[in-house]
């Protein structure tokens, strides 16, 4: 029944990105851009997290050490996506037919890419485990649990949301130029990281505060669009 | 598993391939599977007319751990368990065919794992799993009664088609984890089987071949398919003569001559034992007759002088034939090229550098059989009756020794001789057995055939203390046979009796055991072959496949070579130059096991001829005829056993409904939130986008 368990954690950690890239991305040839140039620069990130962390022989085992650097890895080449997409937006606008919505609300550019960055980052840290899912065995011979599929998958579905939303948010903090925010994003980011260390101790103690975190990044990214209580309310009465 | 270690690790794995360095690079996959290293498959192999042995399913047969003690748990779990299938593990001494009987008719069951549990041979009593009458269909009729088999003990599962897979696990840690997790995960409530994650194992042993040899030839054959893939190999490896002086004069300015009109005395023993498993054993059978073989053309080499050889215009040769457990390979090849004028070289009628040896010039067939029972007498088994062998019996019976010698006319236990005989019943053979009537070996062709069962123990002395070996050991025991045997051939060569004061060396005896059963690194092959660093694990004796590597045979040529060459001067780099041809090698050995340091150049005769039946060289051969051994083993890719926790099927079923869930209610949202997202989010005041932040 290991196969069922493969589906299983595969729509649970790529079936919400999934309708996202449906609904939202797939009809613009130029989102579909943008989401692969941010999956790209979020590999480039990757590329010089690994560099170091090979390099750093001594302190190869101590992973505190690693997510501090590739975390700041990620949110620089975040910055650097910023820089690219608002210097490549007037190109942009002479090359799409529908400029009017997709330049006007800038937030879009910044869900998208982070949308890009955040199944990047999904698709590496829960690949290894989803292909050693299919195999005749699961967890709990050595150490970790049973759950620790469903757990993992979990986690990575929380930090494709987690990257979109940070996107969101940075994008506008830069624009606006909003430390408190960009600060938010850091260090959110390196708190979320951390709390996956816990994984292995407990999965309820690293699942329960990274979707807080989770929950609380999502409604301030909604705040930051120019979502509000009263928009849900107009939105859900069907008028 | 957390998300950056992840993302490093497939950059660990790329770098590793490169920079063989320790690093952190467990994946998921390391804490969920644990190999068992010392698992011994068995495997598949074919006949003529039939497949036997084991295979796994492609990719691997798993099934839930159960251990048993006693036959009841065997029963007990096959008929209360939910969690099938099942692997029992058992210990050797529950496996016999009741127990393999009861697994199969189940279905229940899709593996088997065995252990010694630490149990000491005496308690076993007996295992072995060749057939009541070994080589049943190659032997000559009626030598094996129904009332009096050879192999009392027999199972006969070695020639069984076993339809799942076995490993033997040797090392008891391993059985010890094993059983750590079946007590953790599966040990209660065995009707609940189903509902929870059990302890399983993964045994992969997936045999190519199938059906019987000529259907995996004809399917592995280029020409009737286009895939060249090998399904199955011929059982064989080379068989190893000597003879112990020259059988060509010479060489004179690199030219030999051969001396054609010698009959011969042939000492023959096998090279070859089997055993269920890729592991083998082989004490008693057949280390006991190597190394008295060994000894003996040691001996013989130290008495028999060129002169008498001369006069008496007969030579002596040492054959180890190889493949015999299966079908006769060695000495039914030996015997066809002798029939056809290409032994001991390609036409040797037509080429002027050994003499022609065919079965009728052999004057007399000696055969060392299994010598590991010391308490007993010898005996000596013959069917045909003629002059010589009657005369060679009386020798070996009249002389009074330390070990006495019986006369077992009209008996001929399963032996090289049978080739021999089928080709002409008046071929004067006999053979030398530590049984009369049936084995004294209770562990014939298995792995419990082993130094404890032969009792040995290797002394480490040197000459001046060879009084601490006692009289009753296995080491004395061989040395006095070889000097009986020695004595009766000398006197068959010479016409009188041996008066000299040569001794078989204790020491050397005690070395060539201590070679075979324990280390191969030992002070014989260490002088025979210099910079031997083998693992301290007795060689394999299995015949194995052509074209396979097999040290056991290696060595032992080597070793038979530097009993009977000579030396030609000191040992150097110009030795191994010298002209070489089928009548002479030449090798840089030690000069005795007490000199290792000191290196002679030998002139050797030791030969290797094929050892592969003539049945896969013969076109169109009748393969459902059973005249020559039709053997072939079956090929693989892999044979490993991992141990896993098998998630229950209510897990899975779970997983795929959160999945599922999970991604429909996604759908619906995300759609609903874009349906409706100019009401969710306030357009912003349009602005000119900055160009610069």
């Amino acid at each position: 029944m290991t196969v069922a368990d493969f589906f299983g954690c595969t729509f649970l950690a790529f079936g919400p990105p999934f309708a996202m890239f449906v609904f939202t991305i797939a009809h613009d040839p130029i989102r579909i851009i943008i989401l692969i140039a941010a999956a790209f620069f979020w590999l480039v990130s990757l590329l010089l997290s690994s560099t170091i962390w090979f390099a750093l022989v001594p302190i190869r085992n101590y992973l505190e050490f690693a997510i501090f650097y590739t975390v700041i890895f990620q949110e620089v080449f975040r910055f650097v996506i910023y820089k690219i997409l608002r210097k490549a937006q007037n190109g942009l606008k002479k090359i799409t037919d529908n400029s009017a919505t997709f330049i006007e609300n800038k937030h879009i550019l910044a869900y998208v890419s982070g949308l890009g960055f955040g199944i990047m980052s999904g698709a590496f840290s829960v690949i290894n485990i989803l292909a050693d899912s299919v195999g005749p065995g699961t967890m709990g011979l050595k150490s970790g649990n049973e759950m620790f599929f469903l757990t993992s998958s979990c986690i990575s579905l929380c930090f494709i949301l987690l990257n979109t939303f940070w996107s969101v948010i940075f994008f506008n903090a830069c624009d606006n130029r909003n430390l408190i925010h960009s600060g938010f994003v850091v260090c959110s980011h390196l708190l979320a990281s951390y709390l996956t260390l816990l994984n292995g101790v407990s999965s309820w103690g690293c699942i329960v505060p990274l979707y807080l975190i989770l929950i609380f990044t999502g409604c301030l990214a909604f705040k930051v669009v120019g979502g509000s209580i009263a928009s849900i309310k107009s939105c859900l009465s069907f008028k | 598993m957390n998300t950056i270690k992840q993302n490093i690790l497939v950059f660990n794995i790329l770098f590793l391939l490169q920079f063989p360095i320790n690093s952190y690079g467990d994946r998921t996959k390391d804490k969920m599977y644990e190999e068992i290293s010392s698992s011994n498959a068995c495997f598949r192999r074919l006949n003529g007319t039939h497949q036997i042995g084991c295979s796994s399913k492609r990719g691997g047969s798993t099934g839930v751990i159960h251990f048993c003690e006693t036959e009841k748990d065997l029963e007990d779990i096959i008929v209360q368990g939910t969690g099938y299938p099942y692997i029992p593990i058992l210990p050797f001494k529950l496996f016999n065919h009741a127990a393999l009987h009861l697994m199969i008719d189940s279905n229940k069951i899709s593996g088997l794992i065995l252990h010694t549990n630490n149990e000491p041979v005496d308690v076993i009593k007996n295992f072995t799993h060749e057939n009541q009458c070994p080589n049943p269909y190659s032997s000559i009729d009626g030598t094996c009664k129904k009332e009096s088999v050879w192999n009392p003990w027999g199972t006969g599962l070695l020639y069984f088609d076993i339809p799942f897979p076995i490993f033997y696990v040797e090392r008891t840690e391993d059985v010890g984890l094993i059983r750590e997790c079946f007590v953790k995960f599966n040990n209660y409530s065995y009707q609940e089987h189903a509902d929870r994650s059990l302890c399983s194992l993964e045994l992969n042993s997936f045999m190519y071949a199938t059906t019987n040899s000529p259907t995996c030839i004809r399917r592995s054959s280029i020409v009737s398919n286009l895939n060249p893939q090998k399904f199955c190999d011929p059982l064989g490896d080379s068989n190893v003569w000597a003879s112990l002086h020259p059988l060509a004069e010479g060489p004179k300015k690199n030219e030999t001559k051969p001396i054609k009109d010698y009959k011969y005395i042939v000492i023959a023993a096998r090279l070859d034992t089997t055993s269920l498993f890729e592991k083998t054993s082989g004490a008693s059978s057949p280390i006991t007759g190597i190394v008295t073989l060994l000894s003996l053309a040691k001996y013989l080499n130290d008495t028999v002088r060129l002169e008498d050889v001369k006069a008496g215009k007969k030579n002596v040769l040492f054959f180890l034939f190889n493949g015999e457990t299966y079908d006769y390979i060695g000495s039914q090849r030996m015997l066809y090229d002798m029939l056809n004028g290409n032994f001991p070289i390609p036409n040797a009628n037509d080429t002027d550098i050994l003499p022609a040896i065919g079965p009728e010039d052999i004057d007399l067939f000696v055969e060392i059989s299994q010598l590991g029972n010391i308490n007993q007498k010898l005996y000596v088994h013959y069917l045909n009756d003629g002059k010589v062998v009657n005369n060679f019996v009386n020798k070996l019976t009249n002389t009074s020794s330390p070990v006495p010698f019986e006369a077992v006319p009209n008996s001929l236990p399963p032996a090289s001789l049978h080739t021999f005989l089928k080709n002409s019943s008046s071929f004067p053979g006999l053979v030398i057995s530590d049984h009369k009537t049936f084995y004294s070996n209770h562990f014939y062709n298995s792995v419990y055939d082993n130094s404890s069962n032969i009792h040995f123990k290797y002394y480490n002395l040197t000459t001046e203390e060879i009084s601490v070996i006692p009289k009753d050991s296995i080491q004395y025991f061989i040395k006095n046979i070889t000097e009986i045997i020695g004595r009766s051939i000398y006197q068959e060569i010479t016409g009188h009796g041996y008066t000299g004061d040569s001794k078989v060396d204790l020491i050397l005896v005690n070395e060539l055991l201590y070679c075979y059963l324990e280390d191969p690194n030992c002070k014989v092959h260490q002088a025979v072959h210099k910079d031997l660093n083998l693992p301290k694990i007795p060689l394999a004796l299995y015949v194995g496949v052509k074209g396979q590597e097999h040290n056991a045979r290696i060595l032992t040529s080597l070793t038979l070579g530097w009993f009977t060459g000579k030396t030609v001067g000191q040992g150097n780099i110009n030795c191994t130059n010298k002209f070489r041809s089928y009548a002479f090698k030449y090798y840089n050995m030690s000069k005795s096991i007490y000199d290792l340091n000191v290196t002679m150049c030998y002139q050797v005769t030791m030969n290797a001829t094929e050892a592969v039946s003539p049945a896969f060289s013969i076109k169109d051969y009748d393969w459902s005829s059973g005249q020559y051994s039709s053997w072939t083993e079956s090929t693989w890719k892999e044979l490993n056993v991992r141990l896993f926790l098998k998630p229950s099927a209510n897990q899975g079923k779970m997983t795929m409904a959160i999945g599922c869930i999970s991604m429909i209610f996604s759908f619906l949202l995300v759609y609903f939130i874009k349906s409706r997202s100019h009401i969710l989010f306030v357009p912003p005041i349009p602005t000119d986008a900055p160009t610069d932040c």
